[in-house]
């Protein structure tokens, strides 16, 4: 009985030995921390957002509805004032917005944008439809069906709304997208070819991108506060610009007031802010 | 007459048919225009005016009717859904249900969709890559004005197809407008950085390839580089300005550049701060190094700590030499058991004459064993790299863990000394009263094939992770203990109580099940294949297999819940099978 006590002993030394062993070379090796922080929880900021888009999109509703009634009442001078600041609503939650294949094409295609589509002119509807009318050829009479027809798209888009699903994903490449619009067509003036409207656009789209960065903006100071700095800082530079642009009743200035060197100074600031403003994907890493 | 009635009469029930399915056949009726009365709806409660939400409702329901749809599951939920809203007690019930019912809505349209994923990546891939061609072909001919106009015949045939990567593929979609916002502050420039060009547009082209080849944007990497490579090229730079040749040192790290857009995907998952500090620091040091007053000394210095914070990558998990020694020891340990025990039982029953076929068993099982080492070393090393062998070590490690359970379990219940005898004897009686020597053989080269397969398993999760020194210095230390215990038990073996030395066992086992199942979940996280929810305040540790996040851990409760729930049953069965001997 010693005997089997004594090999026993023997044996289970060993083994807890070896596993001891792993325990003292916790403190001996030195691990470095693991290198990656898990995943964050980000649920309540994209719920933020979504009730930002949606709210947007009813204000967008709700004015469209004003602006149809101004055209089919044949009040052109009320329809131009609206048509600005209705669109406001739709440029901020674009990454929303654009969601819907045929809605967003059908409520806010250019001409160009039809024809690039490879389909004629009878194709084209929405709002830049009726800009045409209204500024171009400064009358409603005959827009009354497009007027129809977009408070239906309007709507549509705005239950459809209900549908989308928002992510992370899709709010930090939202607003690189609207940097992206705001480069691409509004600064170059092809987004409001008729109204000249397009600083309003501007405007918009960069709310609707800081927005996005002020929901994720706390989480990105956890992880880099410089980024966030930048971030701020670029957004000021841009605003800063935009504010020279205001008009007393708090609209824009028209495009067509605006010199080369005023436009490339705002695509320099927006350029700037785009560099950072991509980074802020870090906050779902 | 009969006779040309005839083919009308096989006609008949065929127009018949078709007449039945030309309903099913025909595209799902256009429900758009319902989604206005859901708006109405909306906007009304919301503006508090409930009667005219009612009669929004009102309108959906006639208008939903009117349509006559078949009945079906989708048409259910719409039904249900607008019962609810029409039976709403308050203005956020509702708005609820009608959520709820442009989501069935919606649903129900897709359900009529047949399915065109992999059509529409196709379409969007042809849509834009000539204009994706053109960028590339510019910027080979150092074109800067050839360039902008190639950006922008894409920019604007993106914009028209960007909803297709928009809607399968959010993480492609977010990288491809971020290449596209560098691109385009590269072109902003009076002289484009041809580099930072070359390296978006690169990125560019290989995000808009994997998408329409349905590749995830998340774990896209290339085959063509790694970490390694980068930690070549930083090398290779440091050696440059060692040796008095910043020019050289300053290739290097362009060549790092144009490297890099495959491997950032998988330093920005391990490292976000790293990745933003690659990005910005190495254009600058390549930059630096090519002015004639560059400080080189200060450029080394910033070459070799981001060599050394990449370097830290590579090491995510590390297994120490005692990891690596236990496993052969546990299984050798196994192995040795059950030979000695068969060795002894055959002294006692006096059939030495058998022991060759024992030994030559577990010599088969050796070779098996090495033989099944090195398919798995040629099959699963050469060919996957990267990702693959991440996934491959994630996943093997799960396995290896619930064999381990098993094992840990099988053990366990050998610990007690009734069912380690009744074992035992169960097995001799077999191999002897068959009175084949094959039946020996085999239970010797099994056991040790299955504990040396086993053990291969394990290694080629374990090998990977760590320095091949400390990998062979474990497995040396592991075989001289089992040297000794061989011989321990060769004398001995008799003697010894089992049952104590199997419960000390299994429970070595079961801690290092604990540790594996915490780093393959880790490792699975890091390669995207497992979600993760961070844990804050948790503290982590890699070398007993602790990690702050909420799968890893569920998990290890999980594997602590099974071992626990094993236990009470070995308990339960033993305590009947002795009283139904009692």
């Amino acid at each position: 009985m010693k005997k089997q006590v004594l090999y026993t002993s023997v044996l289970l030394t060993g083994l807890l030995l070896s596993a001891c062993g792993q325990d003292d070379s916790v403190s001996v090796a030195a691990e470095p921390a693991p290198a990656d922080a898990p995943a964050v929880d980000l649920s309540a900021e994209v719920e933020q957002y979504k009730e930002f888009a949606v709210d947007q999109l009813d204000q967008f509703v709700i004015e469209t509805e004003k602006f149809v009634n101004a055209v089919k009442e044949g009040d052109i001078e009320k329809a131009k004032a609206i048509y600005p600041e209705a669109r406001m609503f739709f440029e901020r939650s674009e990454p929303i917005a654009e969601s819907f294949g045929d809605l967003d094409p059908q409520i806010d295609a250019r001409l160009a944008d039809v024809q690039d589509a490879g389909e004629g002119e009878e194709e084209w509807t929405g709002y830049h439809r009726i800009e045409y009318g209204l500024w171009e050829e400064n009358k409603t009479a005959g827009y009354e069906e497009f007027a129809d027809q977009l408070i239906a798209d309007a709507k549509e888009l705005r239950a459809r709304v209900e549908t989308v699903e928002v992510t992370p994903d899709l709010m930090t490449a939202g607003a690189v997208d609207l940097l992206n619009e705001v480069s691409t067509s509004k600064i170059t003036g092809e987004e409001e070819i008729y109204s000249h409207t397009d600083l309003y656009d501007f405007k918009a789209n960069i709310e609707g991108a800081e927005e996005i960065f002020r929901i994720f903006e706390s989480k990105i100071k956890e992880r880099d506060e410089s980024l966030a700095q930048n971030i701020e800082d670029k957004f000021d530079k841009v605003n800063t610009l935009l504010a020279k642009y205001e008009t007393a009743d708090g609209g824009y200035v028209s495009y067509e007031e605006l010199t080369p060197e005023d436009t490339q100074e705002l695509a320099s600031a927006v350029n700037q802010l785009g560099e950072p403003l991509s980074q802020m994907g870090i906050v779902i890493e | 007459m009969k006779a040309y009635l005839h083919p009308f009469k096989l006609l008949l029930p065929a127009l018949a048919l078709l007449l039945f399915m030309a309903p099913l056949v025909h595209a799902a009726p256009n429900v758009g225009p319902l989604y206005i009365s859901i708006t109405d709806a909306i906007l009304s409660t919301k503006k508090g005016e409930p009667a005219k939400a009612a009669e929004a409702l009102e309108k959906f329901a006639h208008d939903w009717s009117a349509l006559g749809l078949e009945s079906g599951k989708e048409t259910d939920h719409i039904e249900q859904a607008l019962d609810r809203a029409l039976n709403s007690k308050n203005d956020e019930d509702r708005l609820a249900s009608l959520s709820e019912l442009s989501k069935s809505l919606t649903a129900y349209e897709q359900a009529g969709k047949p399915d065109e994923e992999e059509s529409e990546r196709q379409a969007f891939f042809e849509a834009v890559s000539p204009a994706v061609k053109e960028i590339g072909q510019a910027i080979d001919q150092n074109d800067p004005a050839a360039v902008r106009q190639a950006y922008d015949r894409f920019s604007s045939k993106w914009t028209r197809n960007e909803r297709t990567v928009r809607e399968y593929d959010v993480a492609a979609y977010g990288q491809i407008e971020t290449r596209m916002a560098f691109i385009r502050v590269a072109l902003a420039e009076d002289e484009p950085d041809l580099n930072t060009l070359q390296s978006e547009y690169a990125g560019l082209e290989q995000s808009i390839r994997n998408f329409s080849d349905g590749t995830a944007a998340a774990p896209a990497r290339a085959n063509v580089a790694s970490i390694d490579t980068l930690l070549a090229l930083l090398e290779k730079s440091e050696q440059q300005i060692k040796e008095g040749n910043p020019s050289g040192a300053s290739d290097a790290l362009k060549e790092f550049i144009v490297v890099w857009p495959s491997v950032e995907g998988e330093i920005r998952t391990k490292n976000a701060g790293l990745y933003s500090k690659i990005e910005t620091d190495i254009p600058r040091l390549a930059g630096a190094l090519t002015r004639p007053s560059a400080d080189t000394d200060a450029v080394l210095h910033d070459v070799d700590q981001l060599h050394q914070q990449i370097g830290y990558l590579q090491e995510k998990t590390n297994y120490t030499a005692w990891d690596a020694a236990t496993i052969l020891l546990r299984e050798g340990l196994e192995a040795l058991l059950i030979i000695s025990a068969l060795i002894a039982f055959l002294k006692k029953a006096g059939q030495t004459r058998f022991n060759k076929y024992i030994y030559a068993g577990a010599g088969a099982g050796i070779l098996a064993s090495i033989g099944a080492a090195v398919l798995m070393s040629t099959l699963l090393y050469s060919s996957t790299i990267g990702t693959s062998r991440e996934l491959m070590e994630g996943w093997v490690g799960l396995i290896a863990a619930a064999m381990m359970l098993g094992v840990g379990v099988w053990l366990h219940g050998k610990s007690s000394a009734d069912a380690w005898n009744r074992y035992i004897s169960k097995q001799m009686d077999h191999a002897l009263s068959s009175q084949s020597i094959w039946v020996m053989a085999s239970i010797s080269f099994l056991t040790v094939f299955r504990e040396g397969a086993e053990t291969m398993v394990f290694y080629a999760g374990l090998a990977p992770n760590m320095p091949a020194s400390r990998f062979l210095f474990g497995i040396g230390i592991a075989l001289a203990i089992l040297v000794a215990v061989a011989v321990l038990f060769m004398k001995a073996s008799h003697k010894l109580p089992m049952h104590l030395f199997f419960g000390a066992a299994s429970l070595l086992i079961y801690l290092l099940a604990f540790k594996i199942v915490g780093a393959s979940i880790h490792t699975l996280q890091l390669t995207n294949v497992l979600p993760s929810h961070f844990i804050a305040g948790m503290p982590a540790s890699s070398l007993i297999g602790l990690y702050p996040s909420i799968e890893p851990v569920a998990a290890q409760v999980l594997l602590i819940g099974l071992i626990a729930a094993a236990s009470l049953y070995k308990k339960r069965t033993t305590a009947r099978t002795a009283a139904s001997e009692a």
